[in-house]
């Protein structure tokens, strides 16, 4: 069992479930530690994980044919990556790579989606925290792609 | 209004300074031949003789009467004539017009801060505001976005912001290179770091349009109510007199009424942005 502080619990995902799930999400997670420049996801890969954000941030970047990685945004503690790893194909959108010393849990996807499957009430909020995350991704790259429409 | 004088007639100023800001954004240090005052938000009309004259809020602190800021994006004839100047020339000032911001009302109160780009100038002028009697503001954030890392302007007065109790400034930038290693992203996604009580906090919002109508979105998703978000709204104002027309917005006349406005006082016109 990971040693969990107040900070994590704190933390924007966790805070999205009761004591009850979130005793089960530290006992199914995985401490994972990521060296500064340090790849946590290719992109395009294969995804088995979905990870929090626990201290320190991520760059997610795209690969663009002749202009090599552009970056396009900065992950924080509290918020995922790799949600793609919970949907089909399950390949990764993006490459994210550490900015500084960073800690993350992954939770194996195969486990989550089961766990979804068998406790609807887990499911709904782990969909609705998704959503939102994706809702604000969503946003945020229609405010890029008019900046870029409108130069 | 500088009482007693004609509102047509501009206030000769000399070019004292020019300072390059980034590749397309310069100020212009102003030294005007009489006292010349404004409040924060205001905007004043710039008038190069045989050229024009363009609307621009001032960039420098409403305290100092004496000389005055104006931070000039090169976007159209006017402002690039102007972006040839040298300096030593002679330029008029009209104003200051309009309504700016109601800093009495922000007494007490987280003040939030969201700029984009050349949006930043008024806001400069706004932060001098704070600065100067920051014991009356709870804390003061500024959120700053720029396409990139060079067209960041005013980069000294981030660590000089930074070093003053309760303010605290965080940029980001649309795309990075090799020199930025902060954080990457359009500026709404620094709201998602701060930390701020949503019921006593109000937000200033100043930008290109785009970022301008993308911000008050997410600023409404974040659950702020429409009379705690300003706006400093651009709109084609002409004569700064409500007389001519030109920038009218819903029932109102931005030169008169605005350019600062509440976002619940603007929201149910049609083409805001």
């Amino acid at each position: 069992m990971l040693t969990i502080n107040k900070e994590i619990r704190e933390l924007k995902f966790f805070m999205e479930f009761d004591e009850k799930y979130q005793h089960s999400l530290f006992e199914l997670g995985e401490i994972k530690e990521f060296a500064v420049k340090e790849i946590i996801i290719k992109e395009t890969q294969e995804l088995h994980d979905l990870f929090v954000i626990l201290e320190g941030h991520a760059t997610l970047g795209i690969t663009v044919p002749d202009k090599g990685r552009i970056n396009v945004g900065t992950i924080y503690p509290g918020q995922i990556i790799s949600w793609s790893a919970l949907f089909k194909p399950y390949i990764s959108t993006a490459v994210v790579t550490a900015d500084v010393p960073t800690r993350a849990m992954a939770f194996n996807a195969k486990k989550i989606q089961a766990w979804m499957e068998r406790e609807p009430e887990f499911g709904y909020r782990l969909m609705r925290f998704i959503s939102e995350t994706l809702s604000q991704r969503l946003h945020d790259t229609r405010f890029q792609l008019v900046n870029i429409v409108t130069i | 209004m500088n009482n007693g004088f004609n509102p047509y007639d501009p206030v000769r100023a000399r070019l004292i300074d020019i300072i390059d800001e980034s590749p397309n954004i310069k100020t212009f240090r102003l030294e005007p031949e009489r006292e010349f005052s404004f409040k924060t938000g205001e905007f004043i009309q710039l008038t190069l003789d045989g050229i024009g004259e363009s609307p621009f809020t001032p960039s420098s602190s409403p305290y100092v009467n004496d000389r005055l800021d104006v931070t000039i994006m090169k976007a159209g004839y006017v402002t690039e004539k102007i972006h040839q100047l040298k300096g030593g020339e002679i330029l008029g000032i009209r104003g200051p017009f309009g309504r700016g911001y109601p800093v009495e009302k922000f007494y007490g109160k987280e003040v939030i801060i969201l700029g984009g780009g050349c949006g930043l100038a008024p806001i400069r002028s706004l932060l001098f505001e704070l600065l100067e009697q920051k014991e009356k503001y709870k804390k003061v954030t500024l959120c700053y976005g720029s396409k990139t890392p060079t067209d960041c302007i005013y980069k000294p007065m981030f660590c000089d912001l930074n070093k003053v109790e309760n303010f605290q400034c965080y940029r980001s930038v649309d795309v990075a290179d090799d020199t930025w290693d902060g954080h990457v992203g359009v500026v709404t996604t620094l709201l998602d770091q701060i930390n701020f009580r949503l019921e006593n906090a109000v937000v200033v919002v100043c930008g290109p349009p785009v970022m301008m109508k993308f911000g008050t979105l997410k600023l409404l998703q974040i659950g702020f109510d429409p009379k705690d978000i300003y706006l400093s709204m651009e709109k084609n104002m002409s004569c700064g007199y409500g007389k001519c027309g030109h920038c009218m917005l819903g029932d109102t006349l931005v030169c008169k009424d605005g350019p600062v406005y509440t976002y619940d006082e603007v929201k149910n016109y049609d083409h805001i942005w």
